[in-house]
């Protein structure tokens, strides 16, 4: 194929947009009810904000102080509708030192991950996944979900999916089962899942995206599985952040570390109110942000940003505007030898 | 009465033009399940503000403005939310239907950085003028220009040094 004029490319994109599909796999009344759902929440944040002002100080210190606030590792049951769950305030994540506590670690991986380079962890809302092999040419990734102690989590019917059980061998002598649906176009076409019980007593799911001529074979991911181990590690991270005002609140935390010589980031996002800073750390010279509202400087061979959404610039202003977030992290440097435990001081 | 109304509206529009947001999405992200993934977020925010959304000028150009943000904010952090939506629908990454020359432009464009890709899509697919894109990305009129002819000339660059591909596609 050749590209010698601009007709040229747009038909080409015309034909490859028109090219067979499977079936969609949205639906608009998952789109209305999560609309509704956070419509629900921001009428309540707006009511909230109001309490909010002359509790603010309180309630920062009761979820920063140590022993303090919610936690991360409090994960909701797999196939907890998120969106239809009561409003609720998003809980902090992590612990007061360290926003991205590890809930599971892989042991045993398949040659072709690597433990130390392909291993990356997000803490979101309530959960927190053990990634690996994310964005790899061959497609293939592995997500591990370690649930809090309790009930077996419990499978949630959509008007898109309607999951079942499928009996899979015991991973070391405790329960398993794979999770498919015949009923759905693509969801077994595109992933396998493995969900057991762990030594722990803990339940965890292994999921396994399956491109096609890709597929992770199931004795392989129950090799996987049997050599989790789950507890509550804080992740090493390149930076540690110092002087965060009063009020910020933790809620999102990652460190990526994609396949296929793409850079490695960390990251950790801190909500006041409506407005959500993130700081952002990654070899210098690798990131491109889309927002305006970002500013980065560069230490130690690493590149520091910040950036921020949803808030006022007189609240950032009062946070030191961007520049003065940015001078609240300190790298420790490329090398992940340096990295540390102890992230907010 | 209203709340009826207000989600018939939102359902008849999105009925009427989900197919092409897919489309865009997937020519945005190279992979269907994920486009799906683009679509069910932007029509959620679309849900969200549609209130205002559908007293807009130009109804299609704000949903794909909103369709080119998730995507970009997806590139833009790592933390991303449709992990945490895995624990119940789960993303998937299974190869659709290609043809050989398609496979070839979309392995073309997933070289590309997600600005220069969606700025080809958006000039190229959408046929959006240089100042329409700026808006649509939220960036200048002389952003999108560099950003096109780059990815123009990536693409050529690509397309043209693929003979292992022809050999192995006779």
């Amino acid at each position: 194929m050749t590209i010698n004029d601009h007709d040229e490319l747009a038909a080409h994109l015309t034909a490859l947009a028109d090219a067979p599909a499977p079936p969609a796999a949205f639906d608009v009344a998952t789109s209305i009810s999560r609309g509704r759902a956070r419509l629900r929440r921001r009428r309540q944040a707006a009511v909230g904000a109001l309490a909010a002002m002359t509790a603010a100080t309180v309630t920062a210190a009761l979820l920063l102080a140590p022993g303090g606030g919610l936690h991360a590792t409090q994960l909701l049951p797999a196939g907890t509708p998120r969106e239809s769950a009561a409003p609720t305030p998003g809980e902090p994540v992590g612990s007061p030192t360290n926003p991205l506590i590890i809930s599971g670690r892989f042991g045993w991986l398949p040659d072709w991950l690597d433990p130390a380079r392909d291993v990356g962890y997000l803490a979101d809302g309530s959960t927190v996944v053990t990634k690996a092999g994310q964005g790899g040419p061959s497609g293939r990734r592995l997500d591990l979900l370690v649930h809090p102690a309790g009930a077996e989590p419990r499978l949630t019917e959509t008007s898109q999916s309607k999951p079942e059980k499928d009996p899979a061998p015991p991973v070391n002598g405790r329960t398993a089962y794979w999770i498919t649906d015949p009923t759905h176009p693509t969801f077994d076409s595109g992933r396998r899942i493995l969900c057991w019980q762990t030594a722990s007593g803990r339940w965890a799911q292994l999921v396994s995206n399956r491109p096609r001529g890709g597929e992770v074979p199931d004795d392989v991911l129950l090799r996987i599985a049997a050599d989790v181990q789950t507890g509550e590690w804080p992740a090493a991270l390149p930076f540690w952040l110092s002087g965060l005002p009063e009020g910020l609140r933790p809620s999102q935390a990652d460190l990526s570390r994609p396949a296929a010589g793409q850079p490695w980031s960390a990251g950790a996002a801190f909500s006041v109110g409506e407005m959500t800073i993130a700081f952002i750390v990654a070899p210098a010279g690798k990131l491109e942000f889309g927002k305006s509202e970002t500013v980065c400087r560069e230490e130690q061979g690493l590149q520091i940003c910040a950036t921020t959404e949803g808030g006022s610039k007189p609240l950032l202003d009062k946070f030191g505007g961007l520049e003065g977030l940015t001078r609240m992290v300190h790298p420790t440097g490329v090398d992940p030898s340096t990295w540390t435990t102890d992230v907010i001081r | 009465m209203a709340k009826q109304t207000h989600d018939a509206e939102f359902t008849e529009y999105v009925a009427s033009r989900s197919g092409w947001l897919r489309k865009v999405a997937y020519l945005l992200c190279g992979d269907w399940h994920r486009a799906d993934d683009l679509v069910q977020e932007t029509i959620t925010k679309l849900y969200v503000n549609w209130s205002r959304a559908k007293q807009v000028e130009n109804l299609d150009g704000y949903a794909r403005r909103v369709l080119v943000n998730v995507f970009l904010g997806e590139q833009r952090t790592s933390w991303w939310r449709r992990t945490v939506r895995r624990e119940t629908t789960p993303d998937a990454v299974a190869d659709s239907i290609d043809l050989d020359a398609s496979l070839d432009l979309r392995q073309a464009l997933a070289a590309l950085p997600p600005r220069q890709r969606a700025t080809v899509v958006l000039r190229y697919y959408c046929d959006l003028t240089v100042d329409q894109a700026a808006e649509a990305l939220g960036c200048s009129p002389g952003n999108v220009k560099s950003q096109s002819s780059r990815g123009l000339d990536a693409l050529r660059t690509r397309l043209v040094a693929r003979p292992a591909v022809a050999e192995r596609t006779p």
